[in-house]
């Protein structure tokens, strides 16, 4: 901070009404969805929210490990969360049992078991697990959205695509916080069934100043919300009629834009 | 007919889960790939959007472009033949893996199950000769589990039922059923099936009881 070109352009931006990396305050990230990346699973999806890279694929309906596992009536959901050592700046092994992880695993398995349609694949195991490539913010959900796709890329039965998206900050508030803006302000990540207009996951870990800032936040949220489930959408839509083409061997293979936002 | 459906889609166009196609009535009724709540029809994969007229009614499926063909999306099921290992021997069952299903996929795990005695030779004679030592020969009724298999044997067997919480049941009651692959136990070569309940080593020449499979055509 002691460069005068920095903090000129920090003026500069604050100016603007603009964020540090030049958004304004009601825009997501830059998305990017790739299904399909690894071919030795039924579901994958690589999803990039920014600089925020996760990587997640879907294994099952498959027979569980141990019988004693086994639920009569619907499928066993597990999430495995795990972390590159380059993922962040400073190069470090975390071990998959990290409570953080554990705990982010736990609430993405809570998202995805409200929306696909466990009653339909009694007595097996379904399997997600997700890498973190790269973290700027935001991994919460980015590791929803990159499940959530890899799920449907898997062609497994869900009600409705789940899409996260966090919001934070008072006044204004932003939506999708980089790693930056999650350390100075209030972060709120949601997730939501974007078609039901249904909230699944909402986690906040910040002291909130009233309960008319906690209705702006969380709807601010869902907008974002509302912003992913629109990219995403366009992509899962074109992966399945880029499926659909190179299952009739009339792929055109072409580098489009319409799931770039 | 096609007046009565109100589609928001067209035909042959791809919808994602989540995407409501319209309402349903009588003569319109959810297929696969799709989900009614409330008097509305939701996709829930993602695929193309068809009709297909049945006698008075119509069948909305979604269909995916996936190729549901994995090693890790198989499931037993009561009644399939699954291929085993057996894994230990005792004098009322055996303890086996099941590696694969019928369909010829491999399981991503390998699944217990046992085999009970009862369940390795039929209890009832298929044949009915007046010959008493012909009935003895191929009507066998009771087996000794070791005389039928043996630790290290590949079996084919058949689902029984879903047994117990730890293990799946299988039965090797039919002529198809039994072992398929077994070494000898003198010099370690592959043997071959002599008869029904016989398998032979073609380098020692010692015979070994076997409950062998019948070989496929």
């Amino acid at each position: 901070m002691s460069q005068p070109w920095l903090r000129n352009r920090n003026h500069l931006f604050a100016l603007c009404n603009l964020r540090t990396d030049g958004r304004k305050a009601s825009e997501i990230r830059r998305m990017r969805f790739q299904m399909g990346v690894v071919e030795q699973v039924a579901g994958s999806a690589l999803v990039e929210m920014g600089l925020t890279a996760v990587l997640a694929t879907v294994t099952g309906p498959t027979e569980c490990l141990r019988r004693a596992d086994e639920l009569p009536d619907r499928a066993v959901l597990q999430v495995h969360f795990a972390a590159a050592p380059f993922c962040t700046a400073d190069r470090k092994h975390v071990p998959t049992n990290d409570r953080r992880f554990l705990e982010a695993a736990r609430l993405v398995q809570r998202a995805l078991e409200a929306s696909i349609f466990l009653h339909l694949y009694p007595r097996s195991l379904i399997q997600i697990h997700i890498t973190i490539l790269s973290e700027d913010g935001g991994r919460l959900c980015a590791a929803i959205n990159a499940a959530s796709c890899a799920v449907v890329h898997a062609g497994l039965a869900v009600k409705d695509i789940v899409c996260a998206c966090a919001a934070g900050g008072v006044d204004p508030v932003l939506i999708d916080l980089n790693r930056r803006e999650e350390i100075d302000n209030i972060n709120m990540a949601c997730a939501m069934l974007p078609q039901r207009g249904t909230i699944v996951l909402s986690q906040c870990e910040a002291r909130l100043p009233s309960v008319e800032a906690l209705d702006r936040v969380l709807e601010t949220a869902m907008d974002g919300c509302r912003a992913v489930f629109a990219v995403m959408e366009a992509a899962i839509r074109e992966n399945a009629a880029l499926q659909w083409s190179s299952k009739r061997g009339k792929a055109i293979v072409a580098l489009s834009e319409t799931n770039v936002v | 007919m096609s007046s009565n459906l109100r589609l928001r889609y067209e035909i042959d166009s791809f919808v994602v889960p989540g995407d409501r196609l319209g309402s349903f009535f009588k003569t319109t009724l959810p297929g696969p790939g799709t989900s009614a709540r409330k008097g509305h029809l939701y996709a829930s994969t993602a695929g193309r959007l068809s009709l297909q007229q049945q006698e008075q009614q119509s069948l909305i499926t979604v269909t995916p472009p996936q190729e549901q063909d994995f090693a890790s999306r198989r499931v037993i099921l009561v009644g399939q033949i699954v291929l085993a290992k057996v894994d230990r021997v005792s004098w009322t069952q055996a303890h086996v893996s099941i590696f694969a299903t019928e369909t010829g996929g491999t399981l991503q795990y390998p699944t217990e199950a046992i085999v009970r005695r009862e369940d390795i030779g039929s209890t009832v004679p298929v044949t009915h000769t007046t010959n008493t030592n012909s009935n003895n020969n191929n009507n066998k009724t009771s087996w000794q589990v070791i005389e039928a298999v043996r630790p290290g044997d590949w079996i084919v067997a058949r689902v029984l039922s879903l047994g117990d919480t730890q293990r799946y049941m299988l039965t090797l009651a039919e002529p198809q059923l039994g072992v398929w692959y077994a070494l000898s136990a003198k010099s370690g070569t592959v043997m071959q099936p002599k008869s029904w309940n016989t398998m032979v080593c073609p380098e020692t020449g010692i015979e070994e009881s076997r409950k062998c499979a019948k070989p496929r055509s």
